[in-house]
């Protein structure tokens, strides 16, 4: 956590960092008010009396909202396998064509240098194909592989809202069974995942007040924990200010692994 | 003997595809994974805080019910401070941030 927060910090532009931060900050601190009415409006209207019942129809009713998220989890994973299935035979395909254009791309080389010193003459040869191999993987990244990404992280973040909203819904009901006078309104989509990553990024588990007042980690540990949340690109496209292609195609794994491979003794 | 160059390497290049085939499709699911690890704490944290609520309440109500009010109420004040205190961090940054790019 500590490491991606240095990255982020060190790499991400000032204003992104601001901007992630202060928006994850403030769903946590919306999170947290939230919770503080819930629980006051426990401790005003509930009834001792009335908590093993709840704690039942709680459990069953956390069962199924375990139940979607892992739902939303196999469909993630689903998507992750098809994309890249899709960014494989992409690739596969230019490689192909790569190399049916390869013969005659040599034959129109413009070489310097003397057929009679063959070595030298196959070595520059080799060197101006290769050059001619790399841009043309370049211009791949830039284009299929972008245009596919681009489509398929836009599927992705329609998939993932509708089922993060669903299983807010879910959440708000459990909410309600709590503390039955507190009701708010669902937030509009756009913001249901980012409720979910404040979440998780938090330090909402656990004791409210080592939260609020500082015992644990307070307000400095929250913001450090929410800065390696904001660090990881997920949450920088999540938050609609990097594309989830620039994510991907930006990996280090995917252009490296590409060049690497073309260049063996690397 | 440009064309036997071009063609010693296209056997290289057929076998691109095969050498990178697992790096870019972990390329990806690496990406992936990230994002529904994110979803997967942030749902358990959601569920797991409202579980602690109800189990903690019966403990609170059990012990004195008015005492645990008033402390709930003074963390909700706690809380706007806190609200205001990042405003202003936010503020101070982007100020400092604006006149860093000025530069």
């Amino acid at each position: 956590m500590e490491s991606s927060l240095e990255e982020f910090l060190v790499s991400e532009p000032g204003f992104i960092k601001l901007r992630s931060s202060q928006k994850l900050l403030n769903t946590y601190i919306d999170e947290l008010q939230e919770v503080l009415d819930i629980k006051l409006s426990m401790l005003e209207n509930a009834k001792l009396g009335d908590f093993q019942r709840l704690e039942k129809e709680f459990a069953e009713r956390k069962a199924n909202v375990l139940k979607k998220k892992e739902y939303i989890l196999e469909r993630i994973g689903e998507k992750g396998i098809h994309v890249g299935e899709r960014l494989y035979n992409s690739f596969a395909r230019r490689c192909r064509s790569i190399a049916r254009e390869l013969p005659g791309v040599a034959r129109e080389l413009d070489v310097d240098g003397s057929v009679f010193a063959q070595a030298e003459y196959k070595r520059t040869v080799a060197n101006l194909l290769e050059d001619w191999i790399r841009s043309e993987i370049r211009h791949w990244l830039e284009t299929d592989a972008e245009d596919i990404l681009e489509v398929e992280g836009t599927r992705l973040q329609q998939l993932v809202s509708n089922q993060v909203e669903d299983i807010l819904g879910e959440v708000q009901k459990l909410k309600v069974l709590i503390a039955p006078e507190f009701s708010t309104e669902i937030e509009a989509s756009e913001s249901s995942l980012e409720r979910i990553l404040a979440a998780g990024g938090s330090l909402l588990l656990g004791d409210l007040g080592g939260v609020i007042t500082g015992g644990a980690f307070g307000i400095k540990g929250a913001i450090l924990q929410l800065g390696g949340v904001a660090a990881a690109n997920t949450a920088l496209w999540a938050l609609g200010l990097l594309n989830p292609a620039t994510a991907i195609i930006a990996s280090a794994t995917m252009t490296y692994t590409v060049w690497k491979a073309l260049t063996p003794d690397a | 003997m440009r064309v036997e160059v071009a063609e010693q390497m296209i056997e290289s290049i057929h076998e691109l595809p095969e050498k990178t085939e697992r790096q870019i499709k972990s390329g990806v699911m690496k990406e992936i994974n990230r994002l529904a690890e994110a979803i997967h704490n942030g749902i358990r944290a959601m569920v797991s805080n409202l579980e602690h609520q109800v189990s903690s309440t019966r403990a609170e109500l059990e012990a004195n019910k008015y005492a645990a009010i008033d402390k709930y109420n003074g963390f909700r004040q706690k809380l706007e401070s806190i609200r205001a205190e990042l405003s202003a961090i936010v503020e101070q940054g982007a100020e400092e941030v604006a006149a860093t790019e000025d530069h």
